[in-house]
Protein backbone atom coordinates (compact mmCIF):
# COMPACT_ATOMS: atom_id res chain seq x y z
CA UNK A 1 0.00 0.00 0.00
CA UNK A 2 1.24 3.25 -0.62
CA UNK A 3 1.51 6.58 1.26
CA UNK A 4 -0.98 8.06 -0.66
CA UNK A 5 -3.53 5.19 -0.76
CA UNK A 6 -3.20 4.85 3.53
CA UNK A 7 -3.77 9.12 3.31
CA UNK A 8 -7.10 8.20 1.14
CA UNK A 9 -8.61 5.37 3.49
CA UNK A 10 -8.08 7.37 6.76
CA UNK A 11 -9.64 10.73 5.67
CA UNK A 12 -12.47 8.88 4.67
CA UNK A 13 -13.03 8.19 7.93
CA UNK A 14 -13.79 5.04 10.82
CA UNK A 15 -13.81 2.08 9.00
CA UNK A 16 -13.16 -1.71 9.11
CA UNK A 17 -9.14 -1.36 8.08
CA UNK A 18 -7.53 -4.37 6.08
CA UNK A 19 -4.02 -6.20 6.65
CA UNK A 20 -2.49 -4.58 3.90
CA UNK A 21 -3.78 -0.76 5.89
CA UNK A 22 -2.47 -1.97 9.49
CA UNK A 23 1.23 -3.11 8.01
CA UNK A 24 1.77 -0.38 6.02
CA UNK A 25 0.70 1.92 9.62
CA UNK A 26 3.41 -0.50 11.43
CA UNK A 27 6.09 0.45 9.04
CA UNK A 28 5.85 3.78 7.94
CA UNK A 29 6.18 6.23 10.82
CA UNK A 30 5.20 9.27 8.75
CA UNK A 31 1.65 7.75 8.35
CA UNK A 32 1.16 6.63 11.60
CA UNK A 33 1.88 10.10 12.81
CA UNK A 34 -0.37 11.38 10.59
CA UNK A 35 -3.16 8.94 11.13
CA UNK A 36 -2.76 9.37 15.10
CA UNK A 37 -3.76 12.91 14.64
CA UNK A 38 -6.86 12.08 12.45
CA UNK A 39 -7.73 8.84 14.77
CA UNK A 40 -5.92 8.18 18.26
CA UNK A 41 -7.44 4.54 18.43
CA UNK A 42 -5.33 4.06 15.00
CA UNK A 43 -2.08 3.51 17.30
CA UNK A 44 -4.00 1.11 19.63
CA UNK A 45 -4.40 -0.89 16.44
CA UNK A 46 -0.96 -0.48 15.19
CA UNK A 47 0.49 -1.69 18.33
CA UNK A 48 -1.79 -4.64 18.26
CA UNK A 49 -4.05 -3.63 21.03
CA UNK A 50 -6.51 -5.22 19.30
CA UNK A 51 -6.01 -8.74 19.58
CA UNK A 52 -4.90 -8.20 23.15
CA UNK A 53 -6.64 -9.94 25.58
CA UNK A 54 -6.89 -8.17 29.46
CA UNK A 55 -5.87 -10.41 32.47
CA UNK A 56 -8.80 -13.16 33.51
CA UNK A 57 -10.68 -12.11 30.26
CA UNK A 58 -12.46 -9.17 28.80
CA UNK A 59 -15.92 -10.50 30.98
CA UNK A 60 -13.95 -10.05 34.06
CA UNK A 61 -12.05 -6.94 33.29
CA UNK A 62 -15.36 -5.55 32.20
CA UNK A 63 -16.64 -6.26 35.52
CA UNK A 64 -13.90 -4.14 37.21
CA UNK A 65 -14.55 -1.41 35.26
CA UNK A 66 -18.04 -1.28 35.69
CA UNK A 67 -17.40 -1.89 39.55
CA UNK A 68 -15.01 1.56 39.49
CA UNK A 69 -17.61 3.35 37.54
CA UNK A 70 -20.28 2.76 40.08
CA UNK A 71 -18.09 3.40 43.25
CA UNK A 72 -17.34 6.66 41.59
CA UNK A 73 -20.96 7.60 41.36
CA UNK A 74 -21.38 6.57 44.65
CA UNK A 75 -19.53 9.07 45.88
CA UNK A 76 -19.93 12.04 43.62
CA UNK A 77 -23.57 11.29 45.13
CA UNK A 78 -22.20 10.94 48.97
CA UNK A 79 -20.01 14.53 48.35
CA UNK A 80 -23.22 16.40 46.26
CA UNK A 81 -25.63 14.93 49.43
CA UNK A 82 -22.89 16.56 51.92
CA UNK A 83 -22.49 19.99 50.02
CA UNK A 84 -26.52 20.13 50.41
CA UNK A 85 -26.26 19.28 53.93
CA UNK A 86 -24.00 22.12 54.60
CA UNK A 87 -26.70 25.30 54.43
CA UNK A 88 -28.91 23.14 56.71
CA UNK A 89 -26.69 22.95 59.38
CA UNK A 90 -25.45 26.69 58.82
CA UNK A 91 -29.38 27.19 59.80
CA UNK A 92 -29.79 25.14 62.39
CA UNK A 93 -26.48 26.94 63.93
CA UNK A 94 -28.15 30.21 63.15
CA UNK A 95 -31.63 29.23 64.83
CA UNK A 96 -29.68 27.80 67.95
CA UNK A 97 -27.64 31.26 67.95
CA UNK A 98 -30.47 33.14 67.60
CA UNK A 99 -32.28 31.33 70.13
CA UNK A 100 -29.92 31.79 73.19
CA UNK A 101 -29.14 35.33 71.94
CA UNK A 102 -32.96 35.52 72.58
CA UNK A 103 -33.04 33.89 75.78
CA UNK A 104 -29.93 36.02 77.07
CA UNK A 105 -32.07 39.58 75.88
CA UNK A 106 -34.98 37.31 77.82
CA UNK A 107 -33.91 36.76 81.22
CA UNK A 108 -31.10 40.30 81.08
CA UNK A 109 -33.66 42.31 83.03
CA UNK A 110 -33.99 40.09 85.81
CA UNK A 111 -30.36 39.55 86.36
CA UNK A 112 -28.94 42.78 86.00
CA UNK A 113 -32.14 45.49 85.41
CA UNK A 114 -31.91 48.25 87.70
CA UNK A 115 -35.12 47.44 88.16
CA UNK A 116 -34.43 44.30 90.36
CA UNK A 117 -32.37 45.58 92.85
CA UNK A 118 -29.57 43.45 95.33
CA UNK A 119 -32.52 43.15 98.17
CA UNK A 120 -34.45 41.19 95.74
CA UNK A 121 -32.40 38.45 95.57
CA UNK A 122 -31.82 38.99 99.54
CA UNK A 123 -35.36 38.20 99.80
CA UNK A 124 -34.94 34.76 97.88
CA UNK A 125 -32.14 33.47 99.96
CA UNK A 126 -32.50 33.59 103.63
CA UNK A 127 -28.93 34.68 104.90
CA UNK A 128 -27.79 36.63 107.94
CA UNK A 129 -27.22 39.67 105.62
CA UNK A 130 -27.26 41.82 108.64
CA UNK A 131 -24.12 42.58 110.63
CA UNK A 132 -25.08 40.94 114.04
CA UNK A 133 -23.48 44.18 115.95
CA UNK A 134 -25.51 46.24 113.96
CA UNK A 135 -23.85 49.24 116.28
CA UNK A 136 -21.79 50.00 119.36
CA UNK A 137 -21.43 52.67 121.78
CA UNK A 138 -18.21 53.63 121.11
CA UNK A 139 -17.48 54.35 117.93
CA UNK A 140 -13.34 53.94 118.52
CA UNK A 141 -14.18 50.45 119.05
CA UNK A 142 -12.97 47.75 116.25
CA UNK A 143 -15.79 45.45 115.64
CA UNK A 144 -14.71 41.52 114.17
CA UNK A 145 -17.07 39.36 112.78
CA UNK A 146 -15.88 36.28 112.00
CA UNK A 147 -16.76 33.85 109.23
CA UNK A 148 -20.24 32.24 110.15
CA UNK A 149 -20.81 28.75 110.86
CA UNK A 150 -24.37 26.85 110.10
CA UNK A 151 -25.33 27.43 114.04
CA UNK A 152 -22.54 29.68 115.43
CA UNK A 153 -21.38 33.45 114.86
CA UNK A 154 -18.40 35.10 116.64
CA UNK A 155 -18.59 38.75 116.86
CA UNK A 156 -15.12 40.12 119.06
CA UNK A 157 -15.17 44.07 120.21
CA UNK A 158 -11.88 45.39 120.82
CA UNK A 159 -12.34 48.44 122.92
CA UNK A 160 -9.84 50.32 125.17
CA UNK A 161 -12.65 52.15 127.50
CA UNK A 162 -13.93 49.20 128.81
CA UNK A 163 -12.97 48.33 132.52
CA UNK A 164 -9.41 46.99 132.66
CA UNK A 165 -11.31 44.65 135.57
CA UNK A 166 -14.06 43.12 133.23
CA UNK B 1 -33.64 17.95 54.84
CA UNK B 2 -35.46 20.35 52.07
CA UNK B 3 -35.89 23.85 51.15
CA UNK B 4 -39.54 23.29 53.33
CA UNK B 5 -37.64 22.10 56.33
CA UNK B 6 -35.15 25.19 56.10
CA UNK B 7 -38.34 27.40 55.89
CA UNK B 8 -39.64 26.10 59.22
CA UNK B 9 -36.10 26.52 61.17
CA UNK B 10 -36.26 29.90 59.42
CA UNK B 11 -39.88 30.62 60.65
CA UNK B 12 -38.86 29.09 64.22
CA UNK B 13 -36.02 31.80 64.64
CA UNK B 14 -37.85 34.70 63.34
CA UNK B 15 -40.42 33.93 66.17
CA UNK B 16 -37.50 33.27 68.64
CA UNK B 17 -36.25 37.03 67.90
CA UNK B 18 -39.81 38.46 68.08
CA UNK B 19 -40.64 36.96 71.82
CA UNK B 20 -37.38 37.56 73.16
CA UNK B 21 -38.01 41.42 71.51
CA UNK B 22 -41.72 42.07 72.88
CA UNK B 23 -40.55 40.14 76.53
CA UNK B 24 -37.21 42.65 76.31
CA UNK B 25 -39.99 45.87 75.93
CA UNK B 26 -42.31 44.32 78.47
CA UNK B 27 -39.84 44.04 81.23
CA UNK B 28 -37.81 47.03 80.79
CA UNK B 29 -41.08 49.54 80.73
CA UNK B 30 -44.22 50.21 82.45
CA UNK B 31 -44.90 51.64 85.46
CA UNK B 32 -47.77 50.76 87.90
CA UNK B 33 -49.37 51.92 90.84
CA UNK B 34 -50.97 50.22 93.79
CA UNK B 35 -51.79 50.75 97.64
CA UNK B 36 -51.36 48.52 100.11
CA UNK B 37 -53.55 48.72 102.96
CA UNK B 38 -51.51 47.63 106.66
CA UNK B 39 -53.15 45.90 109.35
CA UNK B 40 -50.63 45.39 111.94
CA UNK B 41 -47.62 47.63 111.51
CA UNK B 42 -47.10 51.46 111.45
CA UNK B 43 -47.11 52.40 107.86
CA UNK B 44 -43.66 54.73 108.24
CA UNK B 45 -41.84 51.03 109.31
CA UNK B 46 -43.65 49.46 106.35
CA UNK B 47 -42.03 51.92 104.35
CA UNK B 48 -39.04 51.49 105.53
CA UNK B 49 -38.20 48.16 105.44
CA UNK B 50 -39.83 48.09 101.60
CA UNK B 51 -37.79 51.15 100.07
CA UNK B 52 -34.95 48.87 99.79
CA UNK B 53 -36.77 46.95 97.32
CA UNK B 54 -38.19 49.68 94.86
CA UNK B 55 -36.53 50.87 92.05
CA UNK B 56 -34.51 54.56 90.78
CA UNK B 57 -38.07 55.36 88.95
CA UNK B 58 -39.96 53.92 91.94
CA UNK B 59 -42.09 56.52 94.60
CA UNK B 60 -43.65 55.85 97.38
CA UNK B 61 -46.51 57.86 99.29
CA UNK B 62 -47.27 57.11 102.88
CA UNK B 63 -51.25 57.61 103.85
CA UNK B 64 -50.70 57.75 107.78
CA UNK B 65 -54.47 58.67 108.51
CA UNK B 66 -55.65 55.32 105.55
CA UNK B 67 -52.98 53.25 107.28
CA UNK B 68 -51.89 52.42 103.76
CA UNK B 69 -48.74 52.91 101.55
CA UNK B 70 -49.21 53.51 97.48
CA UNK B 71 -46.06 52.59 95.95
CA UNK B 72 -45.38 53.22 92.12
CA UNK B 73 -42.97 50.83 90.45
CA UNK B 74 -42.70 48.36 87.92
CA UNK B 75 -45.02 45.60 88.04
CA UNK B 76 -42.38 43.05 88.77
CA UNK B 77 -41.20 44.87 91.58
CA UNK B 78 -44.45 45.63 93.35
CA UNK B 79 -45.10 41.73 92.97
CA UNK B 80 -42.09 41.22 95.23
CA UNK B 81 -43.00 44.22 97.45
CA UNK B 82 -45.92 42.72 97.93
CA UNK B 83 -44.47 39.57 99.14
CA UNK B 84 -42.23 41.63 101.10
CA UNK B 85 -45.36 43.63 102.87
CA UNK B 86 -47.56 40.46 103.45
CA UNK B 87 -44.22 38.65 105.31
CA UNK B 88 -44.06 41.94 107.27
CA UNK B 89 -47.60 42.79 108.15
CA UNK B 90 -48.35 40.37 110.61
CA UNK B 91 -49.20 40.64 114.24
CA UNK B 92 -46.12 41.11 116.32
CA UNK B 93 -44.49 37.86 116.55
CA UNK B 94 -42.99 36.33 120.08
CA UNK B 95 -39.36 35.03 120.73
CA UNK B 96 -37.15 33.85 123.32
CA UNK B 97 -33.85 34.94 124.09
CA UNK B 98 -31.31 32.99 126.03
CA UNK B 99 -28.42 34.76 127.18
CA UNK B 100 -25.43 33.39 128.55
CA UNK B 101 -22.86 35.17 130.54
CA UNK B 102 -19.19 33.82 130.02
CA UNK B 103 -15.55 34.91 130.92
CA UNK B 104 -13.03 33.68 129.23
CA UNK B 105 -9.08 33.92 129.54
CA UNK B 106 -6.02 32.73 128.49
CA UNK B 107 -4.21 30.77 130.80
CA UNK B 108 -0.56 28.67 130.72
CA UNK B 109 -2.87 25.98 131.22
CA UNK B 110 -6.15 25.19 129.53
CA UNK B 111 -8.98 24.89 132.20
CA UNK B 112 -12.07 22.70 132.55
CA UNK B 113 -14.76 23.68 130.30
CA UNK B 114 -18.46 23.13 131.30
CA UNK B 115 -19.94 20.82 129.13
CA UNK B 116 -22.79 22.90 128.07
CA UNK B 117 -20.32 25.64 126.53
CA UNK B 118 -17.81 22.88 125.02
CA UNK B 119 -19.05 23.38 121.34
CA UNK B 120 -18.40 27.15 121.79
CA UNK B 121 -15.56 26.74 123.59
CA UNK B 122 -13.67 24.69 120.72
CA UNK B 123 -14.36 27.36 118.25
CA UNK B 124 -13.14 30.28 120.81
CA UNK B 125 -10.23 28.66 121.78
CA UNK B 126 -9.29 27.69 117.99
CA UNK B 127 -9.74 31.19 116.50
CA UNK B 128 -9.60 33.35 119.69
CA UNK B 129 -6.63 31.32 121.98
CA UNK B 130 -8.77 31.14 124.79
CA UNK B 131 -8.14 28.29 126.85
CA UNK B 132 -10.89 28.91 130.26
CA UNK B 133 -14.36 29.35 129.97
CA UNK B 134 -16.44 30.35 133.22
CA UNK B 135 -19.86 30.63 133.28
CA UNK B 136 -21.04 33.70 135.38
CA UNK B 137 -24.53 32.88 134.79
CA UNK B 138 -27.81 33.21 132.40
CA UNK B 139 -31.19 34.50 131.76
CA UNK B 140 -33.77 33.15 129.28
CA UNK B 141 -36.33 36.30 128.16
CA UNK B 142 -39.85 35.87 126.01
CA UNK B 143 -41.20 39.26 124.42
CA UNK B 144 -43.29 40.31 122.13
CA UNK B 145 -41.67 42.79 119.15
CA UNK B 146 -41.73 46.14 120.40
CA UNK B 147 -41.53 44.68 123.73
CA UNK B 148 -38.94 45.84 126.58
CA UNK B 149 -37.00 43.49 128.94
CA UNK B 150 -34.95 44.10 131.48
CA UNK B 151 -33.11 40.77 133.58
CA UNK B 152 -30.79 40.33 136.07
CA UNK B 153 -28.01 38.01 135.78
CA UNK B 154 -26.54 36.45 138.74
CA UNK B 155 -27.26 39.47 140.85
CA UNK B 156 -24.04 41.66 139.75
CA UNK B 157 -25.40 41.94 135.58
CA UNK B 158 -28.18 43.77 134.29
CA UNK B 159 -29.53 43.39 131.43
CA UNK B 160 -31.86 45.73 128.87
CA UNK B 161 -33.17 45.48 125.82
CA UNK B 162 -36.25 45.62 123.15
CA UNK B 163 -36.99 43.04 120.93
CA UNK B 164 -37.33 45.17 117.79
CA UNK B 165 -38.90 44.21 114.59
CA UNK B 166 -38.21 40.36 112.47
CA UNK B 167 -36.76 40.72 109.69
CA UNK B 168 -37.84 37.90 107.38
CA UNK B 169 -35.24 38.83 104.41
CA UNK B 170 -32.58 37.45 107.05
CA UNK B 171 -34.63 35.47 109.12
CA UNK B 172 -33.42 37.33 112.11
CA UNK B 173 -34.96 39.55 114.99
CA UNK B 174 -33.44 42.89 115.83
CA UNK B 175 -32.15 43.59 119.81
CA UNK B 176 -32.00 47.47 119.96
CA UNK B 177 -31.03 49.56 122.86
CA UNK B 178 -28.79 46.05 124.24
CA UNK B 179 -27.21 47.35 127.21
CA UNK B 180 -25.20 44.97 129.44
CA UNK B 181 -24.20 46.78 133.19
CA UNK B 182 -22.30 45.98 136.20
CA UNK B 183 -24.08 46.27 139.58
CA UNK B 184 -21.39 47.72 141.85
CA UNK B 185 -21.72 47.52 145.78
CA UNK B 186 -19.94 49.25 147.86
CA UNK B 187 -20.29 48.83 151.62
CA UNK B 188 -24.31 49.46 152.25
CA UNK B 189 -25.02 51.27 149.03
CA UNK B 190 -27.52 49.09 147.49
CA UNK B 191 -25.83 49.22 144.33
CA UNK B 192 -24.67 51.63 141.17
CA UNK B 193 -24.95 50.74 137.66
CA UNK B 194 -21.76 50.40 135.78
CA UNK B 195 -22.52 50.35 131.87
CA UNK B 196 -20.28 47.81 129.81
CA UNK B 197 -21.90 47.24 126.14
CA UNK B 198 -24.31 49.43 125.12
CA UNK B 199 -25.45 48.31 121.41
CA UNK B 200 -28.05 46.96 118.74
CA UNK B 201 -28.24 43.15 117.64
CA UNK B 202 -29.53 41.45 114.60
CA UNK B 203 -30.18 37.86 115.89
CA UNK B 204 -30.75 35.48 113.34
CA UNK B 205 -33.61 32.88 114.29
CA UNK B 206 -31.85 29.50 116.37
CA UNK B 207 -28.54 30.74 115.25
CA UNK B 208 -26.19 30.95 118.53
CA UNK B 209 -24.80 34.11 118.41
CA UNK B 210 -21.38 34.73 120.37
CA UNK B 211 -20.21 38.52 120.98
CA UNK B 212 -17.21 38.84 123.10
CA UNK B 213 -16.00 42.19 124.19
CA UNK B 214 -12.03 43.02 125.77
CA UNK B 215 -9.59 45.95 126.07
CA UNK B 216 -7.17 44.79 123.40
CA UNK B 217 -6.85 41.34 120.76
CA UNK B 218 -4.30 40.49 123.36
CA UNK B 219 -6.11 41.09 126.72
CA UNK B 220 -5.63 37.80 128.47
CA UNK B 221 -9.71 38.39 129.80
CA UNK B 222 -12.70 38.61 127.66
CA UNK B 223 -16.50 39.38 128.81
CA UNK B 224 -18.67 36.66 126.06
CA UNK B 225 -22.12 36.89 126.01
CA UNK B 226 -23.48 34.07 123.77
CA UNK B 227 -26.73 34.78 122.57
CA UNK B 228 -29.83 32.53 121.02
CA UNK B 229 -33.01 33.37 119.79
CA UNK B 230 -35.78 31.64 118.90
CA UNK B 231 -39.85 32.23 117.82
CA UNK B 232 -41.70 31.46 120.65
CA UNK B 233 -45.27 29.89 119.94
Amino acid sequence: MTCERFLELVSAGPVAHSVEFLDHLRQCPNCLDRAVHADPDLLFRAIGGADLVPPGGVDAFVGEVMQQVHVRQTEQQVISRRRLAAPIRWSIAAVLAMAVGGTAVLYRPAAVSTNAPLSVARLQQPATMRPVVENYANTDATIVQLPAGNDLQVVMIFDDKLPADL
Amino acid sequence: MNSKTLNRFVMLALLLVCFATVSWADAGGRLSVRSFQLRYKEPEKVAAAVKSLMSNEGSLSIQAGARSLVITDHVENLKNIAGAIEKFDVPARAFRLELKLIFAGRAPTAGKVPEDLKEIAAKLSGVLRFNTFEEVGGISVIGKEGDPIVARIDGNYRAEMKFGEYDPQSDSVRVSAFQLSRIVTSGSDSGQVEPLLTTNLNLRLGQTAVVGATRQPESSRALMLVLTAQRSE
